[in-house]
């Protein structure tokens, strides 16, 4: 058994060890933007060192490599990323890392805008002649599928093919199928009961699709608008297609894929001559290939891209880099805010936390300066549920740090059970900021003891109602929709509240705001609901389930060959690949 | 003979189906090990996790399920939970990435060692062999992770001579194959060099006392040919033994930390990655790989020894 010891140690020494779970120990401030001083430029090399390792290169007949490429307008980009993306393949993708490469690639019938911001969360026809026709039941969807579009191969796209798209979802038992299970007739599919999905149905004469639903679903548009329901030739195989992604309908098509090493964006032929002018919210990219190459360490990524080797890295800058970055960098770096939430929930279903003034209480104290460095300062501070970005989002800050009135709210509540467990799960920051609540509830007289989960079971623990103390602790979601039914249905509707695997964390149960996100959950988007959505968002905040502290930031670092100000940060697939140009 | 070799073949079969055993039941076992709910990801509904664990035979017993993936490890037709890449390809795709990391470091450590160890050995006691000494200590207690991040750092950053990461393949381009594996070869090298020059320091000086030495020296021979011929051939039978063992372990997957610090993507990165990811093919398949060339090197030093000392192939018998 000795060898398996040897083995299993040095597996475990190289996990513990790697450059992404060290690197998070690091703590910085990132000064603000526009005031960041430049830092000198670095020393040059120092002679001698340089002269032993010349002296090196030479003896081995080496010479030197990288950088060289002429810059030119719509010519080839590297792209650096820590991993690659889970997925090459539009039915089985549910990482932003696939959804990048697929942006520009896999149209679904609807899309998301290139855009940054709040219009980013614009759905817009894709491959649709305009945006769904929608029954005064909210059940029925009609689209009408643009006529004349073709595949990278030439072949031409049919109405049907969208159909074998979700029928693909469930074949593949794809992350992404649970989204389409409102439709008439998936259950069935799903189940082996039907050879199709009855509730949708495709003319391929006319290009006419029309999806039937169970019961509304104010999601839908959005729904349609994730490339999991982007058609793919009818002959795809029923298995994932990573290795040898299918044609796509985009701009761009994947010419290599080489997982999990690399893989290449290039232009679509029959993007110019066939689908260009149909899909005229896809904007035509500007670089001719595109190269994304898995480089694990995130200090080699930044190298790279601050010699312009790379011409921009998926990750973040290590923590141990991004002070450097942030200052070397003002005008090729930044940060972009996400549409997630991360948050202290409090156990509104047994004491203390039943009582509103403690769950208050913990608002005012909690710091979010102090949480934005334990986030390695990529959070972005916020006191409320819905992120910028996300349609109903109205900035407003209900308990601005404040410790006397936190602790005269814990004077005036008197909380009889001061013994609290506060959950949260072993991945470097969630655990400091698990540790971080903990500190903060001692300081307001609790006796607060910390419980740390592996990540990998942490929901499943907390989410199970049999698991003992669950009082406070440590939450995130990551928005797949920016719809705000994405947040408020899943984790503040009395209906998530489960016995295992629930997701209402803070077991919070207000009659009248699951009424409330039950009626909205049905509506479609527009101006009024987004009010209402907003004005839901402070009802909750009064009520005070979680202490909300921030939104997850992603960075923009690019190399001085990229026009920095073109790039496009959608807030639901993130960077837009298309809108990369060269300077 | 015949019957040793046979021997330690069937004991080398049964130390993989142990190590198989005993890694597939540690990852039933840990928690969030349920693959069914990894691959379900977060929109899992009861419909889509019944669907999957039905689909990859997750509602199977262990023993069933265990037996399945032996046999799709042998017939390769291995995926990983989490990709759904296959695992046999993943491995072969990282084999030669790793053999080179591996082959070029231990050239490197072998032949440093012997300079070393023999410079330390017959000017024991001056100012070379403390040199040499500091030298070895120093590479001895420099963590891989540390000693990487510092070359990648100094070698590549602050002064760019050396690419940041990447692997360029030996049949592309040579010169550039060696160029991107220099970093990684020093790093992985280094704690070897220390080890093994003290080690051959340490036999020389013992040999050097050995009556056939001094016989040697009274039949005539020069110093330097007594040295090499007689001291150092006899001092390096103890270190190729050694190295048997630790290129094993390295290939195996003592490269794991170099391949993560410079981004090849080797199978020790493929391990890295598994392991993370929680995702028990990989796993299966790289420590199977791992595994096996471990015991096969150790299966070849003992077969060696084996045939140069009949006492150890014959046991009692030769008593």
């Amino acid at each position: 058994m000795g060898p398996t010891l040897i083995l299993v140690l040095i597996m475990a020494g190289a996990a513990l060890t790697s450059p992404r779970r060290s690197a998070q120990a690091a703590l910085g401030r990132r000064p603000a933007r526009d005031t960041v001083p430049r830092m000198p430029s670095e020393k040059p090399p120092r002679a001698a060192a340089a002269a032993v390792i010349g002296l090196a290169l030479v003896a081995l007949g080496l010479t030197s490599c990288g950088g060289g490429a002429t810059a030119e307008q719509g010519g080839d980009l590297r792209f650096d990323a820590g991993s690659f993306p889970d997925h090459l393949d539009p039915q089985l993708s549910t990482g932003v890392e696939g959804w990048e490469a697929e942006y520009n690639t896999y149209i679904p019938l609807l899309t998301f805008q290139h855009a940054t911001g709040r219009d980013g969360s614009n759905v817009v026809p894709g491959l649709a002649k305009d945006l769904p026709a929608i029954s005064a039941d909210g059940r029925t969807y009609s689209l009408q599928l643009q006529q004349g579009l073709r595949y990278s191969d030439g072949t031409p796209v049919k109405a049907s093919d969208f159909r074998r798209a979700v029928e693909r979802l469930f074949d593949l038992d794809s992350g992404g199928a649970p989204l389409y299970a409102g439709i008439v007739g998936a259950a069935q599919y799903r189940a082996g009961e039907a050879s199709s999905i009855s509730g949708i149905e495709a003319d391929d004469a006319t290009g006419a699709i029309t999806i039937r639903l169970t019961r509304p679903d104010g999601e839908f548009e959005d729904k349609l608008a994730l490339p999991f329901t982007a058609p793919v030739p009818p002959d795809t195989p029923a298995k994932d297609q990573t290795a040898d992604p299918p044609p796509s309908t985009g701009p761009y098509t994947i010419s290599a894929s080489d997982p999990p090493h690399r893989f290449v964006l290039e232009r679509n032929p029959e993007w110019e001559s066939a689908n260009q002018g149909l899909v005229p919210d896809v904007p035509t990219p500007h670089a001719d290939r595109i190269t994304e190459t898995v480089v694990k360490s995130r200090s080699a990524q930044t190298t790279q891209v601050e010699h312009n080797q790379a011409d921009f890295m998926v990750d973040p800058p290590p923590p141990d880099r991004l002070l450097e970055v942030a200052w070397k960098y003002t005008d090729r770096f930044r940060t972009e805010v996400t549409l997630s939430a991360y948050y202290f929930w409090m156990n509104t279903a047994k004491p203390p936390f039943d009582d509103l003034e403690v769950r208050q209480a913990v608002n005012y104290a909690v710091n979010l300066s102090a949480l934005e460095r334990v986030y390695d300062t990529l959070m972005s501070p916020t006191q409320q549920v819905l992120a910028p970005g996300a349609p109903g989002y109205v900035k407003f800050t209900p308990y601005p740090h404040d410790f006397a009135t936190a602790r005269a709210l814990i004077e005036e509540a008197k909380p009889s059970d001061l013994a609290i467990t506060v959950w949260t799960d072993d991945r470097g920051p969630d655990q400091r900021a698990g540790a971080y609540l903990q500190s903060v509830l001692d300081r307001l007289g609790f006796k607060a003891k910390l419980r740390t989960v592996d990540r990998a079971r942490y929901f499943s623990v907390i989410g199970d109602r049999r698991t003992p103390n669950l009082d406070a602790g440590l939450g995130y979601r990551i928005q797949e929709l920016p719809h705000p039914n994405d947040l408020f249905g899943p984790l503040l509707n009395g209906d998530a509240i489960r016995r295992t695997d629930s997701t209402n964390l803070a077991r919070f149960d207000d009659q009248a705001l699951n009424e409330e996100m039950d009626r909205l959950a049905q509506q479609p988007l527009d101006s009024s609901t987004e009010g209402d959505y907003g004005a839901l968002d402070q009802s909750v905040m009064e009520q005070a389930p979680w202490a909300p502290f921030g939104n997850r930031e992603a960075t923009t670092f690019t190399s001085d060959r990229i026009d920095f100000d073109a790039v496009i940060f959608n807030p639901v697939m993130h960077h837009d690949f298309g809108s990369f140009a060269l300077d | 003979m015949a019957r040793f070799v046979t021997r330690r073949l069937v004991g080398m079969v049964v130390v993989l189906f142990a190590i198989s055993v005993l890694v597939f039941l540690i990852f039933n076992v840990i928690p969030g090990g349920d693959p069914g709910k990894r691959i379900c990801g977060k929109n899992c509904n009861n419909a889509l996790l019944t669907q999957i664990n039905k689909d990859w035979g997750f509602n199977d017993s262990l023993p069933v399920q265990y037996v399945t993936m032996m046999k799709k490890v042998f017939t390769g037709e291995l995926v990983s939970y989490s990709s759904q890449l296959n695992v046999d390809q993943q491995i072969k795709k990282g084999i030669p990435i790793t053999f080179s990391l591996c082959i070029g470091a231990a050239v490197i450590w072998m032949a440093f060692a012997i300079v070393f160890g023999y410079l330390s050995a017959v000017k024991a006691g001056g100012f070379t062999d403390r040199a040499l000494t500091i030298l070895a200590l120093v590479g001895i207690s420099m963590p891989v992770f540390f000693l990487g991040a510092i070359l990648l750092l100094y070698l590549t950053s602050k002064i760019q001579l050396f690419p940041t990461a990447g692997y360029v393949s030996l049949t592309s381009d040579p010169v550039q194959w060696a160029y991107h594996l220099f970093l990684p070869w020093i790093t992985l090298a280094v704690l070897f060099v220390g080890f093994y020059s003290r080690v051959l320091r340490s036999n020389m000086l013992d040999v050097m006392n050995e009556d056939y030495v001094r016989t040697a020296r009274a039949k005539g021979l020069s110093e330097r040919q007594v040295r090499i011929h007689h001291v150092l051939r006899n001092s390096m039978i103890p270190v190729i033994t050694l190295f048997g063992l630790d290129f094993g372990a390295v290939i195996g997957g003592g490269a794991i930390i170099t391949e993560s610090i410079f981004s090849l993507n080797g199978v020790g990165q493929y391990a890295a990655d598994a392991i993370t990811n929680v995702d028990l093919p990989p796993i299966m398949g790289v420590t199977l790989f791992g595994a096996f060339f471990i015991v096969f090197f150790n299966a070849l030093v003992d077969i060696t020894y084996a045939w140069l000392d009949p006492r150890i192939r014959l046991g009692t018998e030769a008593r």
